[in-house]
């Protein structure tokens, strides 16, 4: 009884963290605080995976697809900043480091480590975030901040103190789902 | 004297009018696809397919540009609508403009649209911002 009832439970365990959690609403949302502009747009249709055997984060989002107050900042920011025709997308990869127990129900802190791939550049970038588990879903944030010259985005001196050099970027994914 | 007065006036009136419309240029919000023209109009599945086949050349085709698809709605939640085939692994996500909110509440699985919207690429679906419905 106990072998059958020890192999049960190493079999429902290993179901649970051999699952993938999928979202198609990440949002991420970037600020650029400036002497005499504050700059910001969001993105809220984030593609994130969450693989919780290989403790992996990918996520994806459209240039294209950040939406600005202002149609002249959104121009501007497809046209000269990201080349959004030549670069379409912002992808990063990378590592949980820190452990998270994925069956239980709680709020974890972790180091995120990985490649951000943005403007036709890739480096290593890392943040920290929070993973809530609950029964069948997860939900993530995330903080990390860039430097723009890091990834070949030139801010012409005429607006330099409109755009600050480096900008936060805040990543929400409020309902990962496990994807069949 | 008057006509010099005159040609003051005129200037400041000119200045006055450069500064107005400057301030609206500056602060004028995005367009939403109702206040732009139509380039392309296709097929939901067409243009799944076209995306799923060869990513690039559909970027090419279609990136940026404003995009007329019809097809029908798989699932619809918020804002957001996914036109095409439940059985297709691609379909067209569709990020409604907040003025179509009335409209999306006659809208709901298996409902026919014609949807107008910017194509901004592609991730697991072909992605359309600022969308409106088109009669």
């Amino acid at each position: 009884m106990k072998k059958v009832l020890l192999l049960f439970y190493i079999l429902v365990a290993h179901e649970a963290a051999a699952q993938r959690y999928f979202s198609k609403n990440a949002s991420a949302h970037f600020y650029s605080y400036a002497p005499l502009e504050n700059i910001e747009a969001v993105n809220n249709k984030g593609v994130c995976i969450i693989d919780v055997a290989k403790s992996t984060v990918e996520m994806a989002v459209l240039l294209k697809g950040f939406q600005f107050k202002k149609a002249l900042m959104q121009e501007h920011f497809n046209e000269s900043y990201v080349e959004s025709d030549r670069y379409p997308k912002a992808t990063f990869k990378g590592l949980l480091l820190d452990a998270i127990d994925w069956n239980k129900t709680g709020t974890y802190t972790t180091r995120v480590k990985g490649t951000l791939s943005l403007h036709g550049v890739s480096k290593e970038e890392t943040a920290t975030a929070l993973v809530k588990i609950a029964n069948n879903t997860i939900s993530a944030t995330a903080d990390l901040q860039i430097t723009l010259a890091d990834y070949n985005i030139k801010i012409p001196a005429v607006v330099s103190n409109k755009i600050s050099k480096t900008v936060k970027i805040a990543i929400s994914v409020p309902n990962l789902i496990v994807r069949q | 004297m008057k006509r010099r007065s005159a040609i003051i006036l005129v200037l400041v009136l000119l200045a006055l009018v450069a500064l107005f419309v400057g301030y609206k240029e500056y602060n004028r919000p995005p367009a939403t696809a109702a206040q732009l023209k139509t380039s392309i109009k296709i097929e939901a599945s067409q243009l799944a397919l076209d995306y799923a086949q060869n990513e690039a050349a559909a970027n090419k085709n279609y990136l940026g540009k404003v995009i007329e698809v019809a097809g029908q709605v798989i699932e619809k939640e918020g804002l957001n609508i996914l036109i095409g085939d439940a059985t297709s692994q691609t379909n067209i996500s569709c990020s409604m403009d907040a003025s179509q909110a009335q409209k999306l509440n006659s809208v709901q699985a298996g409902t026919s649209v014609k949807v107008r919207g910017v194509c901004t690429g592609y991730l697991t679906d072909v992605e359309l911002d600022r969308c409106v419905f088109v009669n």
